[in-house]
């Protein structure tokens, strides 16, 4: 009993570690993205 | 509640802010109108802001923790500073809104619409359903993500 509410709560810390990185990569992309769109309108706005 | 009763109750809470009372924990402002008002350090914690007008509100250091806001609209808001930690803020639009340095840790940003917002140095650690977001244009070059 006690052996499957430990393995139970591991799962759920694994998925939710997973969660948490795949919010990291979203994160980072759309920074990535947002910067790469606003040096695109600089660069249009200067020509 | 009725509208009426609504525009009485933000009557009183703009009143007695003026007084300098800042604690309005758990208030109801369900669907109020509280477009462009100042309310600075405003202590909103668990508050029901649910479909709430706060566009263009300056809600700069604003305690909002564990409030309501699902469908308020934020539009041009000032939360500089403010906290929402736990805060509910599904399909919230929060367009253009100033958002530096707000925590939005544990925060439910299901569907809510941060387009053209500045959240740098905002903490969005552990924020609930970020993927379902849109941060399109967004400033999100400080931000923080544990």
């Amino acid at each position: 009993m006690q052996e499957d509410k430990d393995k139970e709560k591991k799962i759920k810390e694994a998925m939710d570690n997973i969660a948490r990185e795949l919010s990291k990569l979203y994160l980072k992309e759309m920074q990535e993205i947002n910067k790469q769109e606003k040096q695109l309108k600089n660069k249009k706005s200067k020509q | 509640m009725e509208d009426e009763d609504k525009t009485e109750v933000v009557r009183t809470l703009k009143e007695q802010y003026s007084k300098g009372q800042r604690d309005f924990k758990r208030i109801d402002l369900q669907n109020a109108d509280l477009s462009g008002a100042d309310l600075e350090g405003i202590n909103l914690v668990g508050a029901n802001l649910l479909n709430a007008n706060l566009q263009g509100a300056n809600l700069k250091g604003a305690n909002l923790s564990g409030a309501d806001l699902c469908l308020a609209d934020l539009y041009g808001a000032d939360l500089t500073s403010a906290i929402l930690i736990s805060a509910d803020l599904d399909h919230a639009d929060l367009q253009t809104a100033i958002l530096y340095k707000a925590n939005l840790r544990l925060a439910n940003i299901n569907h809510a619409d941060f387009r053209g917002a500045d959240l740098n140095s905002a903490d969005l650690t552990d924020t609930q359903n970020l993927e379902d977001a849109d941060f399109s244009g967004a400033e999100l070059s400080g931000c923080i993500y544990e």
